[in-house]
């Protein structure tokens, strides 16, 4: 935006401040692994039979931790997406990125991620529409790190 | 429960505020809210502040405004709701003073934003949601956030890129004359629609800047407020209501569950409809969530917020002026000042003091701060005599 530059006020730099949190992941530890199969699976309450994504270990509607695990269907509905143009700092080394709502159609869950294998600069011409059928894939963007995402499912 | 008054308000200039520290920033709309309720910083028995952080360097924000005001002694707390972090700060002054605790009570609302580069900005705010599922991996911001929103009620309600562009313009066009906003001049749909994408089909100029900025709201009993001013402005509702943190639990794309819960709350408990307010504030932090909130709050049916704005149902003399001091838009978002500065307003329109003055008819007037996409809403409904 062209805003009149004015002369900086005077200001000091403060002390550097690094933070890097460390998130634990033990009970849903099979969930990534299965990524590593190129599976993506997730919790079930085994007493009221909700599907949760993410997975969770404790089902607050039934007040349990009897959960099960599922492996998730591939057929999915886009609900909302967007081009993620201004990316955050941490994102700076990627292109334009898709992000993507999609429903699953079978589980009825929703999951958000990334569309991929459009091109993000076609998205917005109509390439990518609210109600398209979307396939849930596992693939590994960064190498090494394989994660869920959704592609057209034609 | 105790009848709760405004009877003081004050605000910063919002903008690129690194010509003060973030203390001498608060105390710009905390002093002009003590001498417009005609107190002094001793008179205050509860500090609330509302301030989100991280880009600014206190971690323990209450006590060090306090110190600086010289409030040390009274009873301290900060509060977060995200982008309705004053509104929560108000709620939070509104039933100490309400519960019988106490007579007299401050809201500050507070954020310098403008301290850290913007990347960091934009990182710190996409985490604003659950990082964990959303941000770790897949790096949502905020934009995004709304522009998932805006594809959304695209496509189920034919709302356009212009219809979105024309919020911008109502809000801008109503910023040139409010002396503390942050951008004080017109803007064209065509200047929107031009403008670089961020997030699309939001464009930089259907985004809220990153602001500085405070405002400050002081509260006060029935018994205390009568004896301070002629003119109260009475809380008739603060209400709140929660969402999901991830955006994949919610229910739909076109609107904010939080908005719908926390209006239904507060229109009850004021015992009014949107047909009787006279003037709002909502939260336009990307065009598409002025015209969501439209819907969210009954001032037009669900699907036609589009249509509401390209009719200029919103702007003063239509069927409500919504967001006349400039909006988040325009006037800027300082995120933990937001809900005190949109009471602020709020509290000069009832007065008659507005610089943009809508026609009070019924007395009542309503600020819908959301925080986060509906992480939080916060509607308080405020009256005049
Ligand atoms: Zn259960």
């Amino acid at each position: 935006m062209a805003m009149a530059e004015k002369e900086k006020p005077p200001t000091f730099r403060s002390r550097p401040l690094t933070l890097i949190y460390n998130l634990p992941y033990g009970k849903v530890a099979k969930f990534w692994e299965a990524l590593k199969e190129g599976k993506v699976i997730t919790t079930k309450c085994k007493k009221c039979g909700k599907v949760y994504f993410p997975p969770q270990m404790d089902c607050p509607q039934c007040m349990t931790s009897d959960m099960e695990w599922i492996e998730l269907s591939d057929e999915a509905v886009l609900e909302a997406f967007s081009i993620v143009v201004v990316r955050p700092a941490s994102f700076e080394k990627y292109n334009p990125y898709i992000l993507a709502i999609g429903r699953l159609v079978r589980e009825d869950v929703k999951i958000s991620t990334w569309l991929l294998d459009v091109d993000p600069m076609e998205a917005a011409k109509g390439k990518v529409k609210v109600g398209m059928k979307l396939k849930l894939v596992v693939r590994e963007v960064d190498p090494g790190r394989p994660l869920y995402y959704f592609v057209p499912a034609e | 429960m105790r009848k709760v008054a405004i009877v003081g308000v004050g605000h910063s200039k919002f903008g690129d505020r690194n010509d003060v520290t973030f203390s001498e920033l608060a105390w710009e709309s905390m002093k002009p809210a003590l001498e417009d309720a005609g107190l002094t910083p001793k008179d205050i028995e509860m500090l609330v502040v509302g301030n989100t952080g991280m880009w600014s360097e206190e971690g323990l924000p209450a006590v060090v405004i306090a110190d600086y005001a010289g409030m040390s002694d009274a009873a301290l707390i900060r509060v977060e709701a995200a982008c309705a972090t004053s509104s929560a700060a108000l709620r939070t002054a509104y039933h100490a003073i309400a519960s019988g605790e106490v007579d007299i009570a401050m809201a500050v609302g507070i954020e310098k934003m403008r301290e850290v580069d913007t990347p960091i900005v934009v990182e710190l705010i996409g985490r604003a949601g659950y990082y964990y599922w959303e941000f770790e991996n897949f790096g949502f911001t905020f934009p995004a956030y709304y522009a998932l929103h805006a594809t959304a009620h695209m496509a189920k309600y034919g709302t356009t890129e212009e219809q979105l562009a024309m919020v911008a313009v109502k809000n801008h066009k109503y910023a040139v004359n409010n002396e503390y906003a942050q951008f004080r001049r017109e803007i064209t749909v065509e200047d929107v629609l031009k403008s670089r994408p961020i997030a699309w089909p939001l464009k930089l100029l259907d985004c809220c800047p990153i602001t500085d900025g405070s405002a400050t709201a002081i509260l006060a009993a029935e018994e205390v407020a009568k004896k301070l001013t002629d003119t109260p402005i009475w809380i008739a509702a603060c209400e709140a209501a929660g969402g999901t943190a991830n955006l994949s639990k919610r229910d739909s794309y076109v609107g904010l569950r939080a908005a719908v819960l926390a209006a239904q709350k507060a229109y009850k408990k004021a015992k009014v409809g949107p047909d009787q307010i006279d003037v709002a504030n909502v939260h336009d932090c990307f065009t598409i969530a002025e015209i969501m909130a439209y819907e969210d709050l009954g001032f037009c049916k669900k699907g036609e917020g589009g249509k509401f704005i390209e009719e200029g149902q919103s702007y003063i003399g239509g069927k409500i002026p919504v967001n006349v001091d400039g909006g988040l838009k325009a006037k800027g978002h300082p995120i933990g000042a937001t809900g005190t500065s949109m009471i602020f307003h709020l509290v000069e329109q009832l007065r008659g003091e507005a610089p943009n003055q809508a026609d009070i008819k019924h007395g009542y007037a309503l600020a819908h701060n959301v925080g986060g996409t509906g992480h939080y809403c916060y509607v308080t409904i405020l009256k005049r005599d």
